[in-house]
């Protein structure tokens, strides 16, 4: 009853700070008023990544098509895409696709974008419940896992992007379902739903094929058998697992479908398109470089050509240590994940290998790519993947924070993640970077700050993207006392769960814990023993 | 093979003894298996450099072979032509092949010594970590990271010296590494011979002597006593030191000064005053600028993730409590050119420009290569070492490799083109190609300045008057007009030798313009004075 208790809480809680922070304003996107500032840069959609995939949403909804009308084109400016005469979306389409149902649900209560918007949300609770999950699995007590979870959402830049449409929550959504699966589902069934999700993740944001990658290549080597016996080498190749892999064609079919429909090829994918940076008052698109008065030019993009290694170093400092989006800086908590890295590799090496692979790759990926601010942004988003990933580990080392040293530092590491984040959620996650924002200073003859000052700022000049900050409190007290209310609130539970974890009965978690990993080994497949040997 | 329907699962059977002969073959012939994939990486990679014009891109590459085709072939030829700014073992290797046109003109004379020398590397880092104790995997991992690597690629395909001085290097720190093991005096001798090959490559090797010299004496000492420590190293430094020794000598001899190769008028110390001047030797003296730069010359020959593992082999390698502390010691040596390129940096002795940091270009960035076999070595031994994530390690180095390739990312190849080692002289030699070819006379050039423009012309060396060619440059630069029909130099640079010595010549007046070049001008003689002009090597071999 109290376990009940305790679960209905963590998730009410969770699910009401995301409600409080979700960004938004009441009414519905129409093609008259979609441009208006209302929406764009004093509203909800202050960038383009999000007006590129609500527009889609949009589009599909509201005109059944996948070719933008020109005022919903004008909208996505200036990443758009154009192909055979038509305006089309530079983003893969999986997103928004996803977000039709909120999109649909929203509209119908007069609040399309907001109904949107909490798809992310949606998204982003179901990621730390199966945080909690998998680092429960891995031996982390229920209350570690779960703070686990809250070092994810509240202590890392994944809470700004779990209040708007990103593609980032549904991304790390897709890779944690598929550990958990590979951690309970051994056989082809297994592998099939695996296969499947890695498929639905190439939809959602292209990268993912490499991003999941790892998950899928542990999963098909378990097709593969290979056995000593009689002093010859056995070779099984489990062809039941091999058909299970074969489920994954329909999504892909899917995606081939909504290329031809998109694009008018099958292999064309979104990315590759030719960009357009203007639209003229006849509609027609200006191309980058491009005389207005000129003709299309043709830009040669292919998809692989994306990611340089010659980036990289520029791609790593910016990643973890730059000012405007290090990880040091955002999020310093997700670092104490590697240390959980050398207590997992303790206990289960396998998992830990695969959870190390996909961190490498986030990291290594992402590094690479030309733009590793990822443009305006809090934070670096594109390690969400990551921050889910070392907070699992962070669940590892949690019960470690004994000395009192060692207990000070987490708390006040994560206390300030997580006042940082509150901040980036509540106000504007559309930091430029520093070099943007050192020619922005001499345009607009201001200094233009690129860090958490920035964020600051609108504080203090009251400024918030909250839907129900805007909607229902604004008239009874600042922007400040709501993000000190949000903050307390976040950072007053973590440290409470930590106090638990560390200074009150340790045996008793011990206790609880063991009887849960108990119950959950009966209740688990029958084969749950021989999973067990995989992940030793 | 067997298909059982019930369980949808097909089996192979494979005998055992197969997969045993595989197993006993690999490890009898390891070595020659790798020197054979190697050698066959290395014919493709210098096939595929060669094809697309890349293969001499850098000028330093074509000075290399005009300076072994001086010793056999020009006006003056001879062993005095090796000259004294470069080391000389490369121009001598060079020279037994680049007598042959097709040798030189390809690059191929030079190019064989790097190919031999890549093909050796990638077997000393087999033989080492077998040394080691490191199994298979990590062995053949190893020569992975070494061979996948495009700067290494590129510059086994051409006529530089990294990678000769890498395979002496490394052959050094094995068998350094062995004497350590095994306390075979052999080994001792081994490494000081190939410590003496390494010196008279590149002053690297110098750097190399006495940091093994050190490290040789520490552990000597350590274990067996002053008595013996006075033996071993009067043996280790007296073959080690021999080409150093040598080297003087020939400065001696030749320039009447045993330290003309470091402060003449070519040398480094030279060069550097002008950059110096120029403001632009950023490092000397400033010890975080001089690591940065290094640093980050590493990281763009190794796609930045293969030095992080191998920064975290190497620490992994140190902490082993499993491994003797002296061939600890004696591992060092696979990283003494981060020492050394750092202490050159400092003390501007060495310039090295990677792009974006203090200047938007690239200059002797390949330098960051030197430490690619011990980066492999340490990194084949984290792979042993840490076993359980040795896939997680290949699937990292497959995803940066696929992509390197992809992206033909090689900052030693940008280094060559579009750096200050890759000055373009296409036009200069088209010129000089299309016009002097079939005509008769000498062309009066610098070597020292335009050896590029003197090897892309195609024409034979003693069609070329310069520094090296003795009476015939004392009488061409007092009166060109009675030697040189064609003169090239940079006008009004008192550093280009040519013009240092003819800009007050009466005769210099009686040539016209006829090109101007971003990197030289092309002077012809007149045609009114055209008949007296010397064309044929009349002065024989007189000094």
């Amino acid at each position: 009853m109290i376990n009940k208790i305790f679960n209905i809480s963590y998730i009410v809680f969770i699910a009401l700070i995301l409600l409080l922070t979700v960004r938004g304003i009441p009414g519905n996107v129409t093609k008259d008023n979609i441009n208006t500032g209302m929406w764009r840069e004093k509203g909800p959609f202050e960038l383009s990544p999000e007006r590129g995939r609500f527009a889609l949403t949009f589009t599909l909804v509201e005109d059944r098509s996948y070719q933008f009308s020109i005022p919903v084109a004008r909208f996505i400016l200036p990443d758009l895409g154009y192909k055979n005469g038509k305006y089309v979306s530079l983003f893969a389409p999986g997103v928004s696709l996803i977000a039709v149902p909120g999109y649909v649900i929203g509209k119908f209560f007069g609040l399309n974008q907001l109904g949107t918007y909490l798809t992310a949300s949606f998204f982003a609770l179901f990621n730390v419940i199966l945080i909690r999950k998998i680092a429960f699995k891995l031996g982390a007590s229920w209350v570690s896992a779960s703070v686990a979870g809250m070092v994810f959402l509240f202590t890392t830049p994944a809470f700004s992007y779990a209040s708007t449409l990103y593609q980032h929550h549904i991304s790390v959504l897709l890779i944690l379902l598929s550990i958990y699966i590979l951690m309970t589902h051994k056989g082809a069934l297994g592998i099939a739903i695996i296969s499947v999700l890695y498929c639905i993740g190439i939809l959602v944001d292209y990268p993912n094929a490499l991003m999941m990658l790892p998950i899928l290549i542990y999963s098909l080597i378990n097709i593969i058998k290979i056995r000593n016996i009689d002093r010859s080498l056995q070779i099984n190749i489990l062809s039941a697992k091999i058909i299970g892999a074969a489920a994954c064609m329909p999504v892909l079919i899917l995606l081939l479908l909504y290329n031809k429909q998109a694009y008018g090829n099958y292999l064309q994918f979104a990315g590759t398109v030719a960009s357009v940076t203007e639209i003229k008052m006849d509609g027609s698109p200006v191309f980058p470089g491009q005389k207005k008065n000129g003709i299309e030019l043709t830009q040669e993009k292919y998809a692989l050509n994306f990611f340089k290694t010659r980036n990289t170093i520029k791609g790593l400092y910016t990643h973890l240590i730059s000012p405007d989006r290090g990880v040091i800086f955002y999020a310093p908590s997700a670092l104490f994940g590697i240390w959980g890295i050398v207590e997992l590799r303790r206990r289960k090496p396998k998992i830990s290998a695969l959870i190390v692979a996909l961190i490498l790759t986030n990291l290594i990926l992402y590094s690479m790519w030309g733009d590793p601010w990822g443009g305006w942004a809090f934070g670096s988003r594109y390690l969400i993947p990551s921050y889910a990933l070392l907070s699992i580990l962070v669940a590892m080392i949690l019960p470690k924070f004994k000395n009192e040293f060692l207990f000070v530092i987490a708390v006040l590491i994560i206390g300030y993640s997580a006042s940082i984040n509150s901040l980036g959620v509540l106000t504007s996650y559309s930091n430029p970077p520093k070099i943007e924002a050192a020619s922005l200073s001499i345009q607009t003859g201001k200094e233009e700050k690129y860090t958490i000052e920035r964020n600051i700022d609108l504080i203090r000049n009251n400024e918030s993207k909250s839907f129900i900050y805007n909607s229902f409190l604004s008239d009874k007290f600042s922007v400040l006392n709501y993000y000190l209310i949000v903050n307390f609130s976040i950072v007053f539970i973590m440290f409470l769960a930590i106090v638990y974890i560390n200074l009150i009965d340790k045996e008793k978690i011990d206790n609880f814990t063991k009887s849960r990993q108990s119950h959950n080994y009966q209740t688990v497949s029958g084969n749950y023993n021989s999973l067990d040997n995989l992940f030793q | 093979m067997k298909i059982a329907r019930d369980s949808l699962t097909i089996s192979f059977e494979l005998p055992f003894t197969f997969m045993e002969k595989c197993k006993v073959l690999l490890d009898r012939r390891g070595e020659r298996i790798i020197a054979l994939l190697l050698f066959l990486i290395s014919i493709a990679s210098f096939y595929y450099y060669y094809n697309n014009g890349q293969g001499l891109a850098y000028n330093d590459a074509r000075s290399h072979l005009d300076i072994s085709r001086r010793v056999v072939e020009g006006l003056k030829p001879g062993l005095a032509q090796i000259g004294s700014v470069w080391l000389p073992l490369p121009h001598l290797l060079n020279a037994l092949t680049v007598w042959n046109d097709f040798m030189w003109h390809t690059g191929l004379s030079g190019a064989v010594v790097s190919m031999v020398s890549f093909v050796y590397c990638g077997v000393l880092i087999y033989k080492y970590l077998k040394s080691l104790g490191v199994g298979m995997f990590g062995r053949l991992f190893a020569c992975s990271i070494f061979t996948l690597n495009l700067n290494v690629l590129y510059l086994s395909a051409t006529a530089m010296t990294e990678l000769p001085l890498l395979a002496a290097m490394t052959a050094a720190s094995y068998h350094l590494m062995l004497w350590y093991k095994d306390n075979n005096l052999l080994d001792m001798i081994k490494t000081a011979l190939w410590v003496m090959v390494s010196t008279l490559i590149r002053y690297d090797g110098w750097f190399l002597l006495v940091f093994i010299f050190a490290t040789l004496g520490m552990g000597i000492f350590r274990k067996r006593g002053k008595v013996e420590t006075e033996g071993k190293l009067i043996l280790f430094g007296t073959l080690a030191g021999y080409g150093v020794i040598l080297w003087f000598l020939w400065n001696l001899l030749i320039f009447k000064d045993p330290l003309y190769f470091a402060f003449g008028p070519f040398s480094a110390h030279e060069q550097q005053k002008g950059i110096l001047s120029a403001g632009e030797l950023f490092t000397k003296g400033n010890i975080y600028y001089s690591f940065l730069a290094y640093f980050y010359a590493t990281l763009y020959n190794t796609y930045s993730f293969i030095t992080f593992m191998a920064i975290l082999g190497f620490s992994v390698f140190l902490v082993d409590k499993k491994i003797d502390k002296n061939i600890k010691i004696a591992s060092l040596a696979l990283i003494s050119p981060f020492f050394f390129n750092i202490i050159a940096l400092y003390l501007g002795h060495s310039v090295l420009f990677v792009y974006g940091l203090f200047k938007d270009t690239w200059f002797n960035v390949r330098y960051g290569m030197m430490l690619v076999t011990g980066m492999a070595v340490f990194i084949g031994y984290l792979v042993d070492k840490v076993k359980d994530l040795r896939w997680v390690f290949v699937g990292v180095f497959s995803l940066i490799t696929i992509f390197a390739f992809i992206g033909k990312d090689a900052a030693t190849i940008d280094d060559a083109l579009i750096g200050a080692s890759g000055k373009n002289v296409s036009e200069v030699s088209s010129w000089i190609k299309k016009n002097a070819t079939s005509r008769d006379g000498f062309i009066l050039i610098s070597a020292a300045s335009h050896d590029a423009i003197i090897f892309s012309s195609g024409l034979p060396m003693s069609r070329f008057i310069h520094e090296g060619t003795g009476k015939y440059w004392e009488l061409a630069t007092e009166n060109p007009q009675n030697w040189a029909t064609w003169i090239i130099l940079r006008t009004n640079d008192m550093s280009d030798w040519t013009f240092r010595e003819i800009a007050d010549a009466p005769g210099f007046k009686q040539y016209n313009l006829v090109g101007h070049y971003p990197f030289a001008d092309i002077y012809e003689l007149k045609p009114e004075v055209r008949s007296k002009v010397i064309t044929e090597p009349i002065l024989g071999k007189l000094k």
